[in-house]
């Protein structure tokens, strides 16, 4: 039901206007919830193939050289399918939606939050071809995706849209003509050319293809920002260096310069302006995944510290078992509680109103459900899917969300991402006042987890970025005088 | 050594100095993991006369510290602004000076000018560990000259050239006490910690037998009131680091801010960034509080915990102010966050604290 739907009753459409979860909640979920517990029986069996002791070795290496190899987790989440999870079944993925995508990585951040982010940075970048209806571009890709993941191979997907002098303000509409892009791309014979610096590019020494995010013209980022294809063996690109990060290390930052690096006009993503509608889609979407990781982490957090509480005394009792451990352990588990709830609600909002529900409504989802599994290897076959000519019904489904609904999910994401962000956060606090100094030792894994922790805040926008964007977002709600 | 009107200066003279001569070694020692401090640095402390001399003379307690809890103060916050490490150090050997009898000090044995310190440093668990219910080392007798331990020694803080262990354990009639031990050569203990204060290493051991000889039992005192006596002496400086910390975080966090340009103006001038700094103040100012009012008879550790958890809000703030910048190593607040981190945990659990 959206809020703007003209047949509803007076009533019923105040209180969906007031509870958009809700109203996303009363159709119920059972086919969500199998997929749920059928993505997390996936993380179980990566976590097989990579056990979270190895991952933390894995930490302390990158931590020496963020270049170390991570194709043990890639090939093992290729080996389990992680990468095809939410990609259409027409296309040889699982199908699965957002919702069981979010808890996988949910459970995943669980036990490393720089490996969940690792798997996810890459949905970021499919989401971008979504928001920008290049239906075309993105059936390409998940072909791809899913048949390296047969190999055993991953092809990784990365977004570059921060700049040295550019961050949070790239992302807004309203801050992106001050924004001071140094990264431009000038139209020439076929198609573009490249030329800047990107930053802080989560896989970019590791993706097979990076959406780079660029206006036409820098002074006028909104009416010209947009996004292209740039393959990682382009000779124009170069990876200039991989970041020394304080945490999530499994998910290494690169920099990338861009000289006169040519694309050509099929590489470009969607005509339209990538700022605005399409750009709060993304973001809508992608804050969801953050706010997962941060519940991950509240959840990760509580497990590791009720099984130290139990194995350690406090004058003489079992330190789960005094009233300074129990009340401690109950902070931890409602802190969970709170982030899952924060999540899932943002995530349904984002499926019922956000560029999810793109994909509920989309040809392909549709087709989706009616290709049977058996069918999904011939249906790579699925040729006429490619087809630009799906761009422009594709395009105008978004140009057809109301400015609305885009706005209420787009505040879900981003509210429920910075009070995720600060749930983990406090987790974290919590284990250490819980455990004192026993929390500071490497071998425990709740330093790392801290490390890990300490990004929430600040990608996909800083927490106070977000605050402004749920400010205005949510003056477009109903009720909220103008 | 009491702190007076005239000293203030001159130790503050005498750190800043020292930093300058040390500058470039701090910056190395402050940026990697597995650093620490050369001799030639920690022997110069030694000469400067920083490091603790044992604080019992003739097996007494003594009510006179060699280095006032102010003075220590002043030393440790002035080294904090440009390594937070050297300063935890510095505070774990004046800790471990204060639970030992001169007589086993770690410096100065005959009287004569400070020898190496570096060849007769402490390594002691600055927390209540000290004093456990079930204490990690086993003691085997109640004669010295035979006795021996053997468990696990724990969290304990000092530079990777330490020599001698300051642990609790529990005597063979059930008692607890506390043992001074002197490492073999060639023993190596395991890093346990590489969260934050990097060169003031956090050590893990399960002693062998022959890895070390008993050098002194302390027992049949007021332990309790030893080990708080001891937190009370680094307790004014442990919120001097703290100030100092939170101080470097807004020096970052301001030198960023005003030239970071976002939004047409620079970031400093956003009421968000604004907010941020003012968090990083507040930190400095609940800081300098602690260290004044723990420097008082009788105060309660309760304005530590106040002064640490200021530092972590402070750092963390730092961070977010730099945002992506500041969680990459280099723009120096990502360290500033993982010190003020592990401070906040090395007295122990800060609800029990006071």
């Amino acid at each position: 039901m959206s809020p703007t739907e003209p047949d509803a009753s007076r009533s019923d459409a105040a209180f969906r206007l007031e509870h958009p979860s809700l109203a996303a909640l009363a159709q119920g979920f059972p086919r969500e919830v199998a997929e749920a517990q059928r993505a997390e029986k996936v993380v179980a069996r990566l976590l097989e193939r990579v056990s979270p002791e190895q991952l933390l070795a894995l930490d302390r290496e990158l931590q020496q050289n963020p270049r170390t190899s991570l194709a043990a987790v890639l090939t093992a989440a290729s080996t389990e399918g992680f990468w095809s999870l939410a990609i259409p079944r027409g296309l040889g993925g699982s199908g699965l939606s957002m919702f069981a995508l979010n808890f996988a990585l949910e459970q995943l951040a669980s036990h490393c939050l720089g490996t969940a982010n690792l798997l996810a940075a890459h949905g970021l970048a499919l989401a971008v071809v979504g928001a920008t209806g290049s239906l075309g571009q993105g059936v390409q890709l998940c072909q791809r995706i899913v048949a390296d993941e047969r190999r055993g191979q991953a092809y990784l997907l990365a977004t570059a849209a921060t700049e040295p002098d550019a961050g949070s303000d790239v992302e807004d509409v309203d801050e992106l003509p001050k924004a001071r892009f140094k990264t431009v791309a000038k139209a020439c014979s076929g198609g573009f050319r490249l030329t800047g610096r990107k930053t802080f590019i989560s896989n970019g020494h590791l993706a097979a293809q990076i959406v780079v995010v660029a206006p036409l013209d820098p002074k006028h980022p909104v009416e010209t920002l947009s996004a292209f294809l740039v393959s990682a063996d382009n000779p124009g690109l170069q990876i200039s260096h991989v970041e020394h990060k304080l945490g999530q290390r499994a998910c290494p930052a690169a920099e990338i310069a861009l000289h006169d690096c040519f694309v050509s006009s099929e590489q470009r993503l969607g005509t339209a302006p990538l700022a605005g509608r399409a750009l709060d889609l993304v973001l809508g979407a992608s804050r969801c995944t953050v706010a997962a990781f941060g519940a991950g982490v509240a959840f990760g957090a509580y497990r590791d510290a009720r099984l130290a509480a139990s194995q350690r005394t406090l004058a003489g009792v079992r330190l789960d078992e005094t009233p300074f451990g129990g009340a401690l352990l109950a902070r931890l588990y409602d802190n969970a509680r709170l982030a899952r709830a924060s999540w899932l609600d943002a995530t349904f909002v984002n499926a019922k109103f956000g560029l999810t529900s793109l994909m509920e409504i989309a040809a392909l989802r549709q087709l989706d459900r009616l290709v049977p599994t058996a069918w999904t290897s011939r249906s790579l076959s699925l040729k006429w899917l490619e087809t630009p000519l799906l761009d422009a019904p594709a395009r105008r489904s978004i140009d057809q969300l109301p400015t609305r609904d885009i706005a209420v999910a787009s505040a879900h994401g981003a509210a429920a991402k910075i009070r995720n962000s600060e749930l983990a956060l406090d987790s974290c606090r919590l284990v250490g006042d819980l455990l004192g100094v026993v929390a500071t030792d490497e071998a425990s894994g709740l330093p790392k987890r801290l490390r890990d922790a300490r990004l929430l805040p600040i990608y996909e926008g800083t927490n106070e970025i977000n605050a402004l964007d749920v400010a205005k977002k949510t003056r477009l709600f109903p009720g909220v005088p103008r | 050594m009491k702190l007076t009107p005239s000293l203030l200066p001159l130790a503050r003279d005498s750190v800043r100095g020292f930093l300058q001569a040390f500058s470039a070694e701090l910056v190395s020692y402050e940026s990697s993991p597995l650093s620490s401090p050369s001799e030639v640095l920690w022997n110069e402390m030694g000469e400067l006369g920083w490091c603790a001399e044992g604080t019992a003379p003739g097996g007494q307690e003594s009510s006179e510290p060699d280095l006032d809890a102010t003075l220590l103060a002043v030393l440790a916050g002035t080294l904090a602004t440009s390594s937070p490490a050297l300063a935890s150090l510095l505070l774990s050997q004046h800790f471990a000076a204060r639970l030992v009898t001169r007589d086993s000090s770690p410096l100065r044995e005959d009287g004569s000018p400070a020898p190496a310190a570096a060849q007769q440093s402490f390594a002691v668990p600055l927390y209540s560990n000290l004093l456990a219910d079930e204490p990690e080392l086993s003691l085997s007798s109640l004669d010295q000259a035979d006795a021996s331990v053997q468990g696990t020694v724990s969290y304990l803080v000092g530079p990777p050239c330490f020599s001698r262990v300051v642990a609790g354990a529990r005597r063979p009639d059930g008692e607890r006490c506390l043992v001074e031990l002197q490492l073999a050569p060639g023993v190596s203990f395991q890093r346990c910690s590489l969260l934050g204060l990097w060169g003031a290493s956090c050590w893990n051991q399960q002693l062998a037998p022959g890895q070390v000889t008993v050098r002194q039992v302390i027992s049949g005192v007021d332990l309790e009131g030893r080990v708080q006596a001891a937190q009370k002496l680094i307790a004014p400086a442990l919120a001097a680091i703290a100030e100092g910390l939170a101080q470097t975080a807004v020096a970052r966090s301001l030198s960023y801010a005003e030239l970071r340009i976002q939004g047409g103006q620079p970031i400093v001038l956003h009421p968000a960034v604004a907010t941020l700094l003012e968090t990083e103040r507040r930190a400095i100012r609940t800081a300098q509080a602690a260290r004044s009012s723990l420097a008082q008879a009788g105060a309660s550790l309760g304005a530590l915990t106040d002064a640490l958890e200021g530092a972590c809000e402070a750092t963390s703030a730092a961070i977010q102010v730099l945002g992506g910048a500041g969680y990459m190593r280099g723009a120096d607040v990502e360290r500033l966050y993982r010190d003020a981190q592990q401070l906040r945990l090395v007295l122990g659990r800060p609800g029990l604290r006071s």
